[in-house]
Parts: C-alpha cells; structure tokens; sequence
C-alpha cells in the first residue's frame, strides 16, 4: 500500500551533503562503531530466512503505519500547547521550555516559546526563522543552510507522525498499550545512529509525546497537551508568521 | 616515390602513436606571457579535459538510483574511464569530519570572527537559544566537545560550498524542476584527444541508450571528450567531402577535356606524389600532422594539378607533332616561376611563429614541390607518346573572351568595376579574432551542457587567477586577501562565485588568529554561559593551538576535487594556485585588480590567443606585402616594370575582391582570411605568369581554366565546412581565385593575342 506523498515532504528525506556537524562527532567516537549504510542493512535482511518468515509481519506493520500517518494527516491543522524537558548529564537539573504550538499539514510549524525566555519558531519546506521578543525575524532558508535542515526535516517528519517519510532513515515498531499507539523509530544509518538511540512518538487521535534518546544517555522529552483542531482558520498574525 | 611509400608505411604502422593530431589546443603557441601562467594552465586542462559528467534525472527518486546502480556497473564494463565516481564512499563521508573536527578551535567563519570581536555575549545568547530549540539538532555529545558550538557555522559554510548536492543512498543528488538528478562523474583513461579513446564513445552512447530504454529516466552527459570527437568527426568528414569532392571532379575534367587513361593516370600520380610526401614530410618534421592541415592539405589537390594541367594541355595542342622534352622546355621557365612564386607565398607563413600555421605552410609547399617534381622528371618520360589529334574543346568561347580583352576600354573597365565593388565590402570590413570560431561546437552538446550547469551549479569557466607567493604560508595569506577581493566583487555583481583553496583551508596566520579569538571567548563569556545554564562548572578551552596544515588538507579525501587548484612549487622556486572564476559578468575590475597586484595575474587562454590571432592577422598582412613585393621584385628582374605591374595587378585586385565579399556576406574576418590571400596570390601569379610566358593564348587559357576550376572546386567545398574559420577562408578563396581567373590574361600585351589567334587559325 502506497502513501502518496507531497512534493514538499518528499525533500525532507535528503540527507544532505556533509550532515551535519554529527560528522565531526562520528569523527570523534573511535571508528569501532562501525557505520552500515542503510541499503546494504536493507539487503542483508531480505536475504535471511527469517526476514522471509517475518514478511506477513511486516506486511501488517506496513498497513498499521500507512493507517496511521492518514489519521495524523487528516487533521489539516492541530493547535496545543508543549512542555519541552531535555535531560542532559552535564546539568545538574533538566532544561524545561513551555509555549504553544500551531501545526498545518500545508505550511509547517509554529512553536510559540514562552518560558524560560519568548521565542517565536516558524519552520516551513525550506525556511526557519526566529525571532526574539521584538527583535526583527531571523530567516534562514534550506538552501543556504542544508546542515541545519537536515534535521529540522526530520523533526517535522516526527511530528506530523510521517511514516513513510520517516522509513527512509529509521525502522519502525508500532506497538498499542493503554488505549496508545507507541512508534519507536530506531536510526539505521550515519550520521543519526551515531546520535541517537532511539526516538518514540506516543499517542491517539493526536500526538501526545515525542521522545529523543541520545546514544549517550541524555534525552529530550516534549509532552504536548490541550491538543485541538479549532480555531481551523489561521489568525492574521499565524498567517504572516508562515509567509516567510 | 618508393622511399615516400615505405616512410608512410613505417609512420602509420611502426609508430604507436596515432600521426594524426586532432587537439586544437596543439595549433597554438605556447603561452608567452610566463611559465606559471603556462603551467597553470596547462594543468588546469589537463584535470579539466579528463573529466566526464553524466546527470540521471527521473521523477521517482527509486528508479533514478536504480538506473544510477546499473549505469555505474555499465562503466565499470567501459575501457573509456580508469576511475568512475558514482557513490561516495562512507569514509569519504566522514572525512570532512575527522580533518576539520580535531582543529575546531583553529576555525571560524567571517561572521562569527565579526561576531567574537565585537559582541561575543551573542554567542552565549546564541548557545543558549540553540539548547532550547528543538529544531536546531544540539545534542548533548556536541555541547561537550564544543560548548560555545562554534564548529556547526564552520562546517555548514564548508559544504554550502560544495554545491546544491545532497546524498541519497552514497549518491549525490540535487533537485531540479520537481525532478531528482544523481551526479556520476568519471575520469577518462587517456587524453580525450586520443584517437583510440573517441573509437570507445560509440559503445558508451550505447550503454547511455540502454539505461535510458529500460529505466525511462533522462540522461544527460557532457565533457571535452565529446567536443573533441566531434571535432574528430567532422574534420574526417570534412576532409573526405573535400577530397573525393575535389579528386572526382578533377577526373571528370580530365576526361572530358582528354578522353584518354594516360593524361588521367599521370594527374593522379602528381596528386598523390604531392599528398603523399606532404604527409610524410610533415610528420617527419613535426611528429605529427594536425586535422586542421589536411583539411587544408585536401584542397592542396586543385593546386598541384595546375602543372600537370600545363603539360598535358600542350601535348594536346600539338597533336602529331608532340616532343615530350620539347613541350616541357616550352613550360618549363612558367611552372617553375610559378612554383616559386607560390613558394615564396607559402613559405612567408614559416616565419608566424605559429606552430599550426607553420605547419600548414610546410605541408602546402612540400606538396607542391613534389607535385612540380612529379611534372618535371616523370611526364616527359611517361607521356612521351602524342595524343590522338583532337581539336581544343571549347576554342569558340575561349577565343570570343580573348578578343574581348582586345578591347582597351574591357581591359581597363572590368578590373576597375571589380576593385570598385570590392572596395565598397572593404569598407565594411570587420575583424573578429575570437578563437572560438576556430571549432564547431554541435549544438545538441552545448545545449546538454547548459543544463547540466543549470541543474549542479557547477561551472566550466576558463577564466582563472593565478596566484603567486615564497612560500606556502605566504601563498594562503595572498588567496585569502584576493579571496576578500572577490567576497567583494561578488556583492557587486562583477561575478557570481569562485573557488580558491583558501575557502577550505585558512592559513596559519588566520588560525592564529581565530584560536585567539576563541580562547577570548571562553574567558570571557566563559562565566556567563555557565550562570545562564545548571552546569557543574565553566567551560574551559584546554586545546592549544594546532593549525590545520596544507599537508593534512592534502592528504585527505575531502580536497580531492580541489587539489588541483593547489599547483605547489613552480620551477622558478614561486609556490602557486589558482582561483576558478565562475559566471564573470564584468571582467575589466578583476583584469584591473589583478594588473595592480604583483602576485596576481589573470589567465584567460581562450582571450590571450584570440590576442594572439589578431596579432598574427597583422604580422600576416605585413608578410603578404612583402611577399607581393618580392614577387614584384623577381618579375622586374624578368620582365620590364610596367610587365611586372601588370602581372601583379591582377591577383592583387583578386585578393582585394575576395576579401571584400567575404565581409559582404557578414561573416567577420579572421586570421584565415588572410591565409587565403597568401594562396591567391600564390595561385594568382601562376596564370598570369602563364599568359606571360605562353606562346599559345588559347592552350595557356585552357589549361588555366582547367586548373582554376578544379581549384574552385576544391576551396568551394571548403565554403560547406562547418567551422566558421574555413567556411570564411573557402568563400575568401573561392572569390579571389575566380577574379584571378578573370584577370589573367590582363597580363598579356593586346598584341601577343592578335598574333595568337591568327597563328591558330592559320
């Protein structure tokens, strides 16, 4: 079953040239931790038996996730509120941020910070601006700065629950406890699997949790709650914070 | 002739090499302004030429790197490449990282210098919106290793400059127009000028149709090694059209005009006397002979007729009454003023130092030499027998265009008509010296090439700096101040990029400078980072200060597609390297910058040798005065000076009229133009030197109809080449020997043709 996708989630997948200061840090961790690009893995799978065994399996899987990202697309348009908590050992306590957010299937993301400090995120296909308080916008576009991209596209992946999209760099396990659905994503090539452990997403009709665990050990939680899907026009304000 | 025979022989199948030189570059002189720009040049080509590019474009990214898999294996198969670039190894990957990473703290970009200077509490600002972001990718891994995350900026400008390419699968893939493209370069295994490689080409455009065939995608390639075989390709198309173009019309004529094997036979062995030692003597003397020369050489063949034309035309007249030794006597003293006269014409292009034209010059005169040899030992010998007696073909008309020159008002009138019509394309004369015509450039590559620029951002530019210094260090300091220069430039809009070795390794001195910077700001902002965030301590810098070195750069992986901008030590013990200039919109402020700087000079081969041509279009117009005066000087001594007036005017007028229409037709004029001059006054002189020393107007006028016709046919086929350069040489020629023809018998006094004619009628 195919999930067609738009021509603007389709860039997100790019892995782009150099990603990342992440190779500086592949570079740093001793070469043992031997990296496998993601098709040769792929192939290596389909020729074992119990990948043959497992296929009915992951058949399932696959109409599971397909269902999936079509009921997180289905809504056009989803408002909240977060609470952001990075947990890094080098702090002695927790790094908390709260704000709203505004997610449209069509432009991108607003992330409305409002404490520790105001910031106002707007991520779209190919431009991210910040801006401070009063001070004027800062505008970054995906061209100039495909490092920074990388991996703002994949968050966006994450957060609109993109399955399809997010297959191309992760292996995915659905998994239902508690009236949830849980999806862990496990990175399956350079340079996010020298990054990150795993990242779940938990949720129902909305996403409730997205979870980022670091190879190291430090992890970012963000819990999003008060989750609606109204007002479902954008205010005057969202509309030119989108049109970048 | 046997000796000639077994050196051709040898040349062709003893030599490994190909005789046949078909790179254009090989015509040119070298570079005189300076050994480095030379160098630089020269190994700037050579990187350059060897590539080949393919772009695979399809709408579903699966299949295009599918199509990408199969295309690269299809390669491996090709004898064509001895390297094929299709997936970037992993290692290759990681190796921007492991060289830049350890000397992090050595590396800033220009706004965070700018930043660190003067506000560096915004990078503390910076560190810590980052953190809270979760956008911006901050990890816990990369805050331990670079607290004040300086590296991330540095890396990113890095590969901002690598181009619009992103990988997919180890494949670098760009989007272009809602399609994907994957990029696969490759490196040819031998120079693309090598005729056994442009053999190859054939099966490579097989593969590329398979690929295309069975994945529907697009495919599109370019490189030098497609012009060149173009170039291959035509020239040897070229050639034989004017070949068999000039040698089936030569034997037409000689049958019609002969009707008999033995005149036919004996133009044949003068011709191929003529090409052969041309041939052979060239490559004996050169090494090689250039595709431009026998282009030209082809058309050599209406020229070295014209004697055999002579002869065989007299043994004709005579009918019964033919002595073989007797009728060459009767030509001798013409052939051979005519043959010398030629020479001096030929021969005046040996002094250009011009490697391409000196060689087109010793071709022509060796061949003519042989031909002339051919006339004078062998006919008597072979020809000794008379023809049937027949009567001239085509007497009545001959003789009606002869009495028309009785006429003094004729005599004056038409040359006066045809200087003043040729004067008026005079006027109009414009020259352009550009080298550029002297190729053909096939549309359908030059387009590919287009897109392929549009889709990769990469440019193919000439245009270069060379940048000079003692020692390494210094040459890093000097790219980067020209580096600033140009930073400049491109805000200006004077260019649109350019890619110097200092945009990826800084010298010594700006590390330096930078690890101050760095070390200034951990102890200052230092304390406030670690107050604005719950951390254990403050972040200290504990690395001292270890440059990256242009060793290290070179040694790794990443410089690979840079190296050769870094040409190291010279000859003259000067370290140097070039900047590539891409999408130069304004080249007068950088040609300006470079003249004021003592290090820097500016390189643009393509510019210095239309330079170059433009001078040798001056220096041939002084040959041909002095050529014509040498001639006039040998006809003073022979004849009396009105005579000698008369013989001169008529290739003189011809050369003007040639010239003259071809700048009517709107073709500019170029160095060639002018060679064409040389072989019209050449050619010229022949008739009229003819009519001067006949003793039969109408044999004489035959014979150089014969000879003018057969020459007409020849250069007239030069007018359907596709370069620009000889089409405008065929048309300069094609005129100007038509004129010459016209005017020839101008040469004779009113008399001599009276007395002609009714001694025939008698």
């Amino acid at each position: 079953m195919q999930v067609k996708l738009s021509k603007k989630t389709r860039q997100f997948s790019k892995r782009k040239l150099a990603p990342l200061y992440l190779w500086g840090l592949v570079a740093s961790v001793p070469l043992t931790a031997n990296v496998q690009a993601a098709d040769t893995q792929a192939a290596n799978a389909q020729t074992t038996d119990v990948q043959a065994v497992n296929t009915q399996v992951a058949k399932t899987q696959a109409i599971l996730l397909a269902k999936l990202q079509q009921q997180l697309a289905e809504h056009s348009l989803v408002r909240g509120n977060f609470t952001q908590t990075r947990t890094m050992e080098m702090f002695s306590q927790p790094l908390v941020s709260q704000g709203q957010f505004l997610l449209t299937q069509q432009q991108g993301l607003l992330w409305q910070q409002t404490a520790p400090f105001p910031v106002k995120l707007t991520l779209t296909a190919d431009k991210l601006s910040q801006q401070f308080g009063d001070q004027p916008a800062q505008v970054m576009s995906a061209s100039d700065n495909p490092m920074v991209f990388y991996f703002s596209h994949v968050f966006l992946s994450l957060f609109k629950g993109d399955t399809s999209q997010l297959m191309e760099q992760f292996d995915l396990t659905l998994s239902e406890q508690d009236n949830e659905w849980q999806l862990v994503l496990v990175p399956t090539s350079a340079p996010l699997n020298a990054v990150f452990r795993n990242i779940t997403i938990r949720g129902d009709q909305h996403i409730n949790q997205l979870r980022l665990n670091e190879v190291r050990g430090d992890n970012t939680q963000i819990d999003f709650s008060h989750q609606r899907t109204t007002p479902a026009a954008l205010s005057a304000e969202e509309q030119r914070a989108f049109q970048l | 002739m046997l000796l000639l025979a077994v050196a051709l022989g040898q040349q062709l199948f003893f030599q490994r090499s190909n005789p046949i030189e078909t790179n254009i570059l090989a015509l040119l002189p070298e570079n005189r302004q300076d050994p480095v720009a030379q160098q630089a040049f020269d190994h700037v080509a050579k990187s350059m030429s060897n590539k080949v590019i393919f772009l695979l474009g399809s709408d579903d990214a699966d299949n295009m790197l599918a199509a990408a898999d199969a295309f690269d294996s299809a390669l491996h198969t090709s004898p064509l490449f001895s390297k094929i670039t299709a997936k970037v190894p992993v290692d290759t990957q990681q190796a921007w990282g492991e060289l830049y990473f350890p000397k992090r703290f050595q590396l800033l970009t220009a706004d965070q210098k700018a930043r660190l200077t003067l506000h560096p509490e915004q990078q503390t600002q910076y560190v810590i919106q980052s953190l809270y972001n979760p956008f911006s990718g901050v990890t816990g891994q990369e805050l331990a290793s670079d607290p004040f995350l300086l590296f991330r900026d540095y890396l990113s400008q890095l590969t901002k400059q690598t181009g619009n390419f992103s990988l997919n699968k180890g494949y670098l893939t760009t989007q272009y127009q809602g399609k994907q493209f994957v990029l696969i370069s490759a490196d040819l295994a031998d120079s693309p000028y090598s005729y056994q490689l442009q053999q190859q080409l054939p099966a490579l455009l097989n593969i590329e149709q398979g690929i295309r065939d069975t994945y529907k995608v697009e495919l599109l390639h370019t490189g030098v090694v497609f012009y060149a075989e173009h170039g291959t390709e035509s020239a040897k198309s070229e050639i034989s059209t004017i070949g068999v173009g000039s040698l089936v019309g030569v034997i037409l004529l000689l049958l019609l005009v002969y009707r008999s094997p033995l005149p036919l036979a004996l133009a044949l062995l003068s011709i191929g006397c003529g090409l052969l030692a041309a041939f052979v003597g060239t490559v004996a003397i050169f090494g090689k002979v250039h595709l431009f020369s026998l282009v030209f050489g082809a058309s050599l063949i209406g020229v070295s007729i014209d004697y055999a034309f002579h002869f065989l035309t007299d043994r004709l007249a005579a009918g019964n009454s033919w002595h073989a030794n007797k009728g060459l006597k009767q030509i001798f003293t013409a052939i051979t003023l005519g043959l010398i006269t030629s020479l001096i014409g030929y021969l005046g292009m040996l002094i250009a130092p011009f490697p391409g034209l000196q060689q087109l010059s010793l071709f022509s005169a060796i061949g003519l030499v042989a031909a002339y040899a051919t006339v004078v030992c062998w006919y008597p010998v072979l020809a000794a027998k008379p023809s049937q007696s027949r009567p001239l073909p085509l007497t009545r008309a001959m003789h009606a265009w002869l009495a028309l020159w009785q006429q003094p008002l004729f005599r004056k009138g038409l040359p006066t008509l045809l200087l003043s019509l040729a004067l008026v394309g005079l006027y109009h004369v414009e020259y352009n010296d550009d080298i550029r015509q002297l190729q053909a450039l096939p549309q359908e590559l030059k387009q590919q090439e287009d897109t392929i620029k549009a889709i990769t951002g990469l440019s193919s530019s000439q245009q270069m700096l060379v940048v000079t210094a003692n020692n390494q260090q210094q040459l890093l300091q000097n790219l980067e101040s020209v580096s600033n220069t140009l930073t400049q430039f491109q805000h200006q809009g004077v260019l649109k990029g350019f890619q110097s070795i200092s945009q990826y390794l800084p010298s010594e001195k700006t590390q330096r400078q930078n690890h101050e910077l760095i070390q200034h700001l951990y102890q200052q902002q230092g304390a406030v980072l670690a107050q604005s965030l719950p951390t254990a301590g403050q972040a200290k810098l504990e690395h001292d200060f270890s440059p990256l070195t242009i060793a290290q750069f070179i040694d790794s992986p990443v410089s690979e597609p840079l190296r050769f901008l870094w040409l190291g030590k010279l000859a003259n013990q000067q370290h140097a390297a070039i900047i590539m200039l891409s999408d130069v919109a304004d080249i007068a402020p950088i040609i300006d910058f470079a003249e004021q700087s003592a290090t820097v000079s500016y390189l643009n081969k393509a510019d210095e040798v239309s330079a170059l041509f433009g001078e040798y279009r001056v220096r041939v117009t002084e040959l041909l005065i002095a050529a014509s005066l040498v001639i006039m000087a040998v006809l003073w001594w022979r004849y009396d000076f009105t005579r000698a007036v008369r013989l001169m005017l008529p290739p003189v007028i011809a050369g003007i009229v040639g010239i003259g229409v071809t700048s009517l037709t709107g073709v500019p004029l170029n160095l060639f133009n002018l060679l064409a001059l040389i072989l019209i006054l050449g050619i010229g002189i022949d008739y009229t030197l003819f009519f001067a020393e006949q003793h039969q107007a109408d044999t004489t006028l035959l014979s150089i109809t014969l000879s003018a016709m057969t020459t007409l046919l020849s250069f007239g086929l030069l007018a359907l080449s596709q370069t620009q350069a000889i089409h405008s040489f065929g048309i300069t020629v094609l005129t100007g020997i038509m004129v010459a023809w016209l005017l020839a018998p101008l040469s004779m006094s009113p008399a001599n043709t009276s007395s002609s004619t009714k001694e025939h009628n008698a």
